[in-house]
């Protein structure tokens, strides 16, 4: 026998598939595990807030008060009547609980309501508003947040992400990074799903209040006025609240089908 | 969005670059694979022929780190979830023992024969989650000489 040096032609000890196909194959995978457990993990949350009591419900809101009261901006007591108007639409959503009214002296078209039983409204949205009506409908949507504990909702939702993410062993940074999007979209799209529903919650409380649902895109109008800078084509999937133009078709769509009628808004004094 | 934007901007050029690099090097280790590729090499302990034509012998090693593209090691994280056959990191283990032996060969111009061919990888990094996955590979071996073809 002769030997004879010579290389072999071929290397059959790497693959010579392209990565990119192995990339986009795990990517998709991954995304479409992460969603699913998202999804599994969101219909337990929702399972266990619609099954909890109200009593535990304002335990819960009593106990983040401790941690969560320093995030709340500092503020001012809102006016009696404010806190009147508050008040009975609070009956009329038969939360069983006190909640809180302050102004916060901040340049912001919004109101928050916080975990801990408290409702912030900014001053400039006070002064913007020109009808009761319109800052009533707004004090409703942030008492829907309470009613559809929506808070209790995202909260489930964060720790499980959290924990499930640290079984997995997805702590790594980048892991975390890749799949980001992904995640945010999900939060995003269930966020803009309960803005949605308090917006039609706020919409039956407004139209118990004062029979009528006069007054109610008054909020979203104002936004959409001064809502003219540019955001990139694909942001609103990625924002927390639906897109305005929609908010308002929205109401008036619901507003048609359950019969309520429009009448004329009391001016703010 | 600007973080994400960074981080597809580095995968992007992590590829790329990476491409290119690995191209360029599987270019120079087959070309200098064919140059050499008439030194014998084996890891038997004994020489192939007649032991009483070398005059000298000597231990000889040749010695790489090289590491892999953020490309290929976000492929390997997600490979790691599911299991399987790690692709994006056969290019760096192949080519890491080629170069060191290459290097070794290379350390040894005018033997006749390289015997006893050892080769040692290890992990640089071990166990850092954050770093860059990158190997060591050593190729140690003894090369012999001869005044006359064996």
């Amino acid at each position: 026998m002769e030997y004879k040096a010579k290389l072999p032609s071929r290397n059959s000890n790497v693959s010579h598939a392209t990565p990119i196909k192995e990339f986009s194959t795990l990517v998709f995978g991954v995304a479409a595990l992460l969603l699913l457990v998202y999804w599994l993990l969101g219909f337990l949350v929702d399972y266990t807030v619609d099954h909890i009591s109200d009593e535990h419900a304002a335990e819960i809101y009593h106990s983040l008060n401790n941690v969560a009261s320093e995030q709340i901006p500092a503020d001012t007591a809102a006016s009696p009547r404010l806190q009147t108007l508050l008040d009975q639409l609070v009956a009329h959503s038969d939360i069983p609980y006190r909640i809180q009214l302050s102004v916060a002296d901040a340049e912001q078209m919004n109101a928050v309501a916080f975990p801990t039983g408290h409702i912030v409204v900014f001053q400039e949205l006070l002064d913007g508003l020109s009808t009761e009506n319109g800052i009533a409908f707004v004090l409703a949507h942030e008492i829907a947040h309470f009613k559809n504990r929506d808070h209790l909702r995202s909260m489930g939702r964060s720790v499980l992400l959290m924990t499930a993410s640290m079984l997995l062993g997805f702590s790594d940074n980048d892991v975390m990074q890749m799949l980001s999007p992904i995640t945010n979209f999900s939060i995003a799209q269930y966020s803009q799903q309960r803005e949605s529903s308090a917006d039609a919650t706020a919409l039956i409380l407004l139209n118990q209040h004062y029979g009528h649902i006069g007054g109610a895109t008054e909020f979203f109008d104002l936004l959409q006025e001064k809502d003219n800078e540019l955001s990139f084509a694909f942001s609103h999937y990625f924002a927390s609240h639906p897109q305005i133009q929609q908010r308002i078709e929205q109401l008036q769509h619901l507003g048609d089908s359950m019969g309520f009628e429009i009448k004329p808004t009391i001016t703010k004094n | 969005m600007a973080q994400i934007t960074i981080f597809f901007t580095l995968i992007i050029i992590g590829y790329l670059v990476g491409q290119a690099l690995e191209k360029k090097h599987y270019k120079s280790i087959a070309e200098r694979e064919q140059a050499l590729v008439n030194l014998v090499t084996t890891s038997s302990k004994r020489p192939v022929g007649k032991m009483d034509a070398i005059v000298h012998c000597e231990l000889v090693r040749g010695n790489v780190v090289v590491s892999i593209d953020y490309f290929k090691r976000l492929v390997a994280i997600l490979r790691n979830l599911v299991g399987g056959n790690v692709r994006s990191y056969e290019t760096l283990i192949d080519r890491g023992r080629r170069e060191a032996i290459l290097r070794l060969k290379e350390s040894c111009p005018g033997a006749i024969q390289i015997i006893n061919l050892r080769i040692e990888t290890s992990s640089i990094y071990k166990g850092e989650g954050n770093q860059l996955g990158s190997v060591e590979v050593l190729a140690y071996a003894t090369a012999l000489y001869s005044n006359e073809p064996i």
